[in-house]
Order: structure tokens, then C-alpha cells, then sequence
């Protein structure tokens, strides 16, 4: 049967502009299909999540409202017209419910929380919202510090921190909770009482143990969100998995010298951390905070940022940074934003996991006591471009991440990001001189030491990176 | 977004003079993909049977009779218009589980019987939250 589907105004842009669209059917249901048969993006636009009509759609057959013929089963015929009529509907919060969430306030609360009543993304519901949410701190270091200052400071309802370390006279540089007379004391005895001073009116728990695969699924179960402020990879990949198998979110950053980044990690709506980084960097490639050396104001940056993604997902203000990883560099003072996007392979989150409970993250990453030191050679951006100019048989190595390689890169390099090193040495010739580069140096200085433990023996750090070959040799390509 | 004057004033009389009950009404105009003109308001009655404090309805009867007038005024109807009682004027959740996609909502919000804001919005792609559009002038203040 061939009938004509009236489509009205606002829903013409997914139409390529037609008014009404000829399909064929037996019923509006049909009707309705063959119509998102011509135009895909109409779908999601008519029907729900759930596959359900929309509330606004109205379905008219020869002028009567389906809802009073036999609905979507109604029978057309030849030559009938379907119309798809909005009804606009809608309206503000009612009364009672607003006076009801007012009541759960008290005099301290109005004045303590007015600059967010006052906003209107937040006012009233997002503040009863917070008050309502619970979020688990996962380390209470240079992440985990300012985190949990804002997160008790604006009222979210409940705190939780993991973490079993003592205060350490290093640790003040940037772990702002503490101070010259905690040193030696346990980090969340002193944590509990900071926080607990600035709002009495939240709860903090505390959780004095190491987080592990024993203890993480139970831990995490009474809490909405994770917030991860670890610095090491099998802490990170188990925050991680077991927010996967729980549904949680996941408010991830890191931080390394004057490097920050920052994600919301929520597999029911996008990727996850092993979307982004299937495995850790084998042990040692990438050095920590106690060796790389960190700025004393970038964990603030970096935690408050999460914090500011946790305040936001709780209460539904704003676009959260699902889907987006956000990096933040001090030294240049800027943000730079890369999409993100789920990996349908991925081995928690992708269409078939493998792994479907917490394992042994440390067997995982790898990680052993320490090892001795090598020393790296350097070569500076103007050799490297003489030997490119003349011929010489030598090799340049580029360790950095794909997207850093999408920005930006030597036209003659090899590419092998550094997680993939080990699972691709036999690529390198050792008879080749090898030039490593990063973006600065730290990662190519660790990544040569790898290959010079492995028995290759001329290998050198292309000094100051793909920043200095762009400043100094080749202006051409684009600096990040 | 750019809206004449005796629109603006004939929609914040229809919000004030309503209170506390919601009004709503029909926004016309022309679109091109830089901007979006309003020049005219229609203004219809909140067909909602009850709780119109905080709830308002226009009927498919209502919409179709707004796209006719359209045509008669060789415009588009772009959007439409209500205002919140004592609310904020942005979405609510009732808002958003029932807002047509592509269509430009304005909403006021009135305290106490006098005009509080305004606010432009429209349905975000995923249909998950309403993006605020900008108004970028008023015709008459050029």
C-alpha cells in the first residue's frame, strides 16, 4: 500500500526538507519503518532508547488519532495519509516538589551552599543531589587532596578515601591537606579531620588498606562515582575494570611533570582507560612522579578538574568529558582536547569481554623491584637532521602516543608507540644506529634504556624531542 | 538567534498576565544555518487540563493550525514559547522527556508576577539535554 507521510516542520531537516515522503505498508507501524528506512537519522529522533515513541509524536490516520483506532496496529490503505503532529509539552518543577527539597536544608546549609542555589544549572536539585551522592577517593595525594577538599566543600553527601600511606615531608610540595606536623602520621586520620572541619555536614569514611583485587569490588559498591587519584598503572587499571564491571564512573587524571590529563571514563556511554591504553608500558618505561619530578601545583589543577567533572555528572550540569580527553601543559599554559572512542574490542568494555573480574594487576603491569641504571646517549636535532640530509644508515624511532603522531611528526621516523616496543623489537635492526624521540625526552630517554638493556648497541635520545626538532629544524609542523 | 522588540514585549505580557498559571505560544520566523530571526509570536491557550501552575500543553490541533499560519505568513514555525511560574527559565526534566527536536523553546521565567529571564533553548542531538542558544541582537536596538 502506498501512502504519504505527512512530516511536520521541525523534523523536515532530517528529511532532506520534504514535507511528506511516499512509503508503502500494511500498518502505521510499517509505515513508520519504511519512513526510517528513507531516512536513518529520523530513528532516534521519533523513538526512544527504549524503542518507544517519543512523547511529542502524535500519529494521524485520515484525520483520527491512532491512540483511538487500533494504534501502531492500525491498517492503511492505498492512498491514505499518515500525519505526524507534535503536541509541545512541558513546564517547570511543581511547587510541592521544590518546597519538599527546600525542607531537607537547614539555616547553616542555605547560607554555606547559596552561591550554588543562586546558580541555576545547580540551585536547589543539583544541591539535594550532592547532598544525596557518594563518591570514593581512591589515594589521598596530590590528586586525591584537592578532590576531596572541593567535593566536602560544595556537600557532596558522602566521601570515601582509600589510601594507607603515612604523611612524608616530600609529600608537601603539593598535598595541600597536610601540613609540617603530620609528617609520619597516617594520611587519612589527618584527611578525616581536615575535611570533617571545613563541613561538618558531610560523611567521611575511610578506608585504611591498600585497594586490591580482593577488596575493590566490595569497596566500591556503595559509592555513585570513583574518583581515581592513583599514581601507579595496576591501581589504575583495576579502578578501572571493576568501575566496568559495576557500571560506575570513573573520573580519571594523571599527572607528570608539568603534564596533566583528565577524562570521564563511563563504559555504559563511552570508552574506558583501556579503550585509550589496551596494556600498561612494560616496568620502567615510564618514569613516576619520584623520578620523573612533578610541579607542586599540578595535581591541584588536575584534581580540582576532577572534582569539577564528579560535581558535574552528579548533577547533571554541563557536557561532561565523556568521550574526551582533555590535556592540560603548564609550561605552555594550555588545554587540548582529543576524542576518545570506545573500542568494540576492548577486553572489559568491547562486545566480548575476557575479563569479567578484577585479576592480578601487578602480574598484569609487570612490575618488578628495581633495576640498574643505563646511561643514554644524545644526539642533537641538528645532527639528526645533518644524517637524514646525508644518507647515513640509522634509524629514528618515534615512542609517542598516536595522537601525538596524528599532530605532528618526522616525515622518516618509525612509529612505534612505547607500549607496543616490546611486542615489536624484532622491527629494529641492531646493527642500526637507533635515534629515539618523544615530545621532550623523558619517555625516549626510558624507552632507549630499554632498548639498550635489550642488547642494542648504539642507541641515542634525539635531545629535547619533536618540540626542539620543531622550533629549531623544521617550523613546519605543528607544536603541541 | 536575533528577535524584534514587539515580539519580546508581546510574549513578556502574555507570561506576566498568565502567571501564576504557565502560558505558551507559537515562535515564526526565518532560519538560515548562521542565524535564526523570530518575527513573530502567536500566542495559543494552555490546553492542559489541570496543574497548569507548573505544566502547559499545545495540542496536535494547536501545531497543525500554527504550521497553516506559517504558510499564510510565508514563514517558518520554528519554536515555541512558555514560561516557568517561580522556576528558573531553564528545561526541567518534564521539559526535556517531552521536547521536540529541532524546535527552538523559549522559556521566562516569572516570580511573583514579574519577568524574571529568558532564555533561548533547543534540543541537543542525543537528546539528552537542551543547549542554550545566544541571542546575538535585537532588531530594534541596531
Amino acid at each position: 500500500m502506498a501512502v504519504l507521510v505527512k512530516i511536520p516542520s521541525p523534523l523536515r531537516r532530517f528529511t532532506e526538507g520534504k514535507s511528506e515522503v511516499e512509503v508503502n505498508g500494511q500498518t502505521v507501524e510499517e509505515a513508520l519503518e519504511n519512513l526510517i528506512g528513507q531516512f536513518s537519522e529520523l530513528a532516534p529522533q521519533l523513538y526512544d532508547e527504549k524503542r518507544e515513541l517519543r512523547n511529542f509524536v502524535n500519529l494521524y490516520v485520515r484525520g483520527e488519532d491512532i491512540r483511538y483506532l487500533d494504534a501502531m496496529a492500525t491498517k492503511i490503505k492505498d492512498g491514505d495519509e499518515v500525519m505526524i503532529i507534535p503536541s509541545i509539552a512541558g513546564g517547570g518543577e511543581t511547587l510541592s516538589n521544590m518546597a519538599e527539597v527546600a525542607a531537607t536544608f537547614d539555616r547553616d546549609e542555605y547560607l554555606r551552599y547559596s552561591r550554588h542555589f543562586s546558580l541555576p544549572e545547580i540551585g536547589l536539585g543539583g544541591q539535594l543531589k550532592l547532598k544525596k551522592a557518594s563518591v570514593l577517593i581512591i589515594g589521598a595525594g596530590g590528586l586525591g587532596n584537592p578532590a576531596s577538599i572541593y567535593l566536602a566543600a560544595v556537600g557532596v553527601g558522602h566521601i570515601g578515601l582509600v589510601d594507607y600511606d603515612v604523611v612524608d615531608l616530600s609529600n608537601l610540595q603539593r598535598q595541600i591537606l597536610y601540613t609540617s606536623d603530620d609528617i609520619g602520621k597516617p594520611k587519612l586520620t589527618i584527611a578525616k579531620k581536615r575535611l570533617q572541619a571545613l563541613n561538618p555536614k558531610v560523611e567521611i569514611n575511610t578506608y585504611e588498606e591498600p585497594l586490591s583485587s580482593a577488596n575493590a569490588m566490595t569497596l566500591f559498591r556503595d559509592y555513585d562515582i570513583i574518583l581515581d587519584g592513583t599514581d601507579n598503572f595496576p591501581t589504575r587499571y583495576l579502578v578501572n575494570d571493576v568501575c566496568v564491571f559495576q557500571g560506575k564512573p570513573n573520573v580519571y587524571g594523571s599527572i607528570f611533570r608539568f603534564d596533566g590529563q583528565i577524562s570521564l571514563f563511563d563504559a555504559k556511554e563511552g570508552p574506558c582507560y583501556r579503550c585509550l591504553y589496551e596494556e600498561p608500558p612494560p616496568p620502567g618505561l615510564v618514569p613516576s612522579c619520584a623520578e620523573g619530578g612533578v610541579l607542586g601545583v599540578l595535581p591541584s589543577v588536575v584534581g580540582s578538574l576532577q572534582a569539577t567533572e564528579a560535581i558535574k555528572w552528579i548533577t547533571g550540569a554541563g557536557q561532561t568529558l565523556i568521550g574526551r580527553l582533555l590535556l592540560f601543559d603548564a609550561l605552555s599554559m594550555t588545554f587540548r582536547e582529543v576524542k576518545l572512542q570506545k573500542n568494540p574490542d576492548c577486553v572489559v568494555c568491547g562486545e566480548n569481554p575476557t575479563i569479567t573480574e578484577p585479576i592480578d594487576y601487578e602480574g598484569f603491569c609487570g612490575v618488578s623491584g628495581l633495576e640498574e641504571m643505563v646511561t643514554v646517549p644524545e644526539i642533537s636535532v641538528q645532527e639528526v637532521k645533518q644524517k637524514l640530509d646525508s644518507g647515513d644508515d640509522h634509524l629514528i624511532l618515534d615512542v609517542r602516543d598516536k595522537w601525538e603522531w596524528d599532530i605532528a611528526h618526522i616525515e622518516e621516523a618509525l612509529f612505534i608507540p612505547m607500549n607496543a616496543i616490546p611486542s615489536r623489537l624484532d622491527e629494529l635492526d641492531p646493527s642500526r644506529e637507533v635515534v629515539v624521540h618523544c615530545k621532550e625526552g623523558p619517555r625516549a630517554i626510558a624507552a632507549a634504556e630499554y632498548l639498550i638493556k635489550q642488547g642494542f648497541p648504539d642507541v641515542k635520545n634525539m635531545t629535547g624531542g619533536i618540540k626542539k626538532w620543531t622550533l629549531e629544524v623544521d617550523p613546519s609542523l605543528n607544536l603541541y | 538567534m536575533n528577535v524584534t522588540e514587539d515580539v519580546v514585549d508581546s510574549i513578556e505580557s502574555h507570561a506576566v498576565l498568565s502567571y501564576p498559571e504557565e502560558c505558551c505560544g507559537f515562535l515564526f520566523g526565518t532560519e538560515n544555518p548562521s542565524e535564526i530571526q523570530i518575527i513573530r509570536a502567536e500566542s495559543v491557550s494552555n490546553e492542559r487540563a489541570g496543574s497548569r501552575t507548573h505544566r502547559y500543553l499545545m495540542t496536535p490541533n494547536q501545531f497543525l493550525k500554527a504550521e497553516k499560519q506559517a504558510e499564510k505568513w510565508d514563514c517558518q514555525l520554528l519554536g515555541g514559547y512558555h514560561s516557568h511560574p517561580d522556576h528558573p527559565a531553564i528545561p526541567s526534566q518534564y521539559d526535556l522527556e517531552h521536547a521536540l527536536p529541532g524546535f527552538v523553546y523559549l522559556i521566562l521565567s516569572v516570580r511573583e508576577g514579574c519577568l524574571e529571564a529568558w532564555r533561548w533553548w533547543i534540543l541537543s542531538d542525543d537528546h539528552r539535554q537542551f543547549e542554550e542558544l545566544q541571542l546575538t541582537r535585537n532588531s530594534k536596538e541596531e
